[in-house]
C-alpha cells in the first residue's frame, strides 16, 4: 500500500544525507588546503635557498662578434661563479656568416649555426676561479672574449 | 649619382670599388656612405665595417583601375627603375666586384679578407672588411 508520509521522510533523510556529505566534503577541503599552504610555507624558503637554479645567458653574433643579448659591448667579459651551473644560449644574426661558441679548456664546443639558427648549451663553471677564452671556432681572431670565474662568495 | 661620404671615414678599398661601380650604374640616383659602428681594430685584426645606402631611380607607369568597382580610369604609379636583386646582377658582372656574400630582397653583403704584412714584420693582421648595401629606407642590420 502507497505511504505517502513514509515516502516523504525517505525523501527528507536523503536530503539529510546529502547535506552531511557535502559539508563533510567542505571540511575536508579546507582541511587538503591548510595542509598545501602550510607545506608551501614550509617549503618555500628551502627553494628559495637552493643554489640549483641556472642562469641564463644569450649571447648574439652579429657583425663578427659576439654580444650579451640587448648590450652593445663586442666580445664582452662574462663573469660566472665557481661551480655556478650555466645555459648558454648562442643565436647566429649575422647573415651570410656560420658561426659558434667554443670554450677550449672546457672541451666545449657547440654546431656551427647558419644566419637566425640557435643553439643551447648547459654548463657548470669550474669550481676553481679562473680565467677561460671562449671564441667563435672559424673567426677566433676577431670573435674571442673571456669567461671569468670568481669564487662563490 | 648624389654621393654623400660626410659619415665615412674613408677606410676600405673595395668599399670604394663599389662606390665607383655603384657610380657607373645608372638607375642608382643617390648614395650615402656610412661607417658601421661594428668597425673596431685589435693587435691581430682590423674590422673596417662600412653602410651603403641607396635610392634607385623612379618612372611612371600609368595603371587602369575602376574607381568604385565601376568608373574606368588611369592611374599614375611612381616606381623605382632597379631593385636591390637587380643591383646584385649588375654588380656580378663588374669583375672587381662579383658575387655578394650574401643576398637578399633588402640588402647585399661584401666580405674581403686580406693578410697585411707590414715592411719589417712576420706575422702582420688580418684585414677584415664588410660592406652592406641597403635600398635607403631599410634598417640597417
Amino acid at each position: 500500500m502507497f505511504d505517502g508520509r513514509a515516502e516523504g521522510r525517505d525523501m527528507v533523510e536523503h536530503e539529510r544525507a546529502g547535506l552531511g556529505h557535502g559539508a563533510g566534503g567542505a571540511v575536508a577541503a579546507v582541511l587538503v588546503a591548510a595542509i598545501g599552504l602550510l607545506c608551501v610555507v614550509l617549503l618555500l624558503p628551502l627553494t628559495a635557498s637552493t643554489s640549483t637554479a641556472v642562469r641564463e645567458i644569450a649571447l648574439v653574433t652579429r657583425d663578427m662578434a659576439f654580444y650579451l643579448e640587448g648590450e652593445s659591448e663586442p666580445n664582452p667579459t662574462i663573469q660566472l661563479r665557481a661551480g655556478e651551473e650555466v645555459r648558454f644560449t648562442v643565436l647566429n644574426r649575422d647573415p651570410g656568416l656560420t658561426h659558434n661558441l667554443a670554450v677550449e679548456a672546457w672541451g666545449l664546443e657547440t654546431r656551427y649555426l647558419e644566419n637566425e639558427a640557435s643553439t643551447t648549451v648547459l654548463v657548470r663553471a669550474p669550481a676553481r676561479p679562473g680565467r677561460q677564452v671562449y671564441v667563435c671556432v672559424p673567426h677566433d681572431k676577431m670573435m674571442r672574449g673571456i669567461i671569468e670565474v670568481v669564487d662563490d662568495d | 649619382m648624389e654621393l654623400d661620404t660626410t659619415n665615412w671615414s674613408g677606410e676600405g678599398t673595395f668599399t670604394q670599388t663599389l662606390i665607383d661601380a655603384l657610380d657607373a650604374v645608372e638607375q642608382v640616383s643617390l648614395l650615402r656612405v656610412e661607417d658601421a659602428s661594428s668597425s673596431r681594430s685589435d693587435v691581430e685584426f682590423n674590422f673596417i665595417s662600412n653602410e651603403l645606402f641607396l635610392r634607385f631611380g623612379t618612372r611612371d607607369r600609368q595603371v587602369r583601375a575602376k574607381m568604385l568597382g565601376i568608373v574606368p580610369v588611369t592611374r599614375t604609379v611612381t616606381e623605382p627603375v632597379m631593385t636591390v636583386n637587380d643591383l646584385e646582377r649588375a654588380l656580378c658582372e663588374i669583375d672587381e666586384v662579383g658575387p655578394p656574400d650574401y643576398a637578399d630582397a633588402e640588402m647585399l653583403q661584401y666580405l674581403r679578407t686580406e693578410r697585411i704584412v707590414p715592411p719589417y714584420q712576420t706575422r702582420g693582421y688580418k684585414l677584415v672588411e664588410l660592406v652592406r648595401i641597403y635600398e635607403a629606407g631599410s634598417e640597417s642590420r
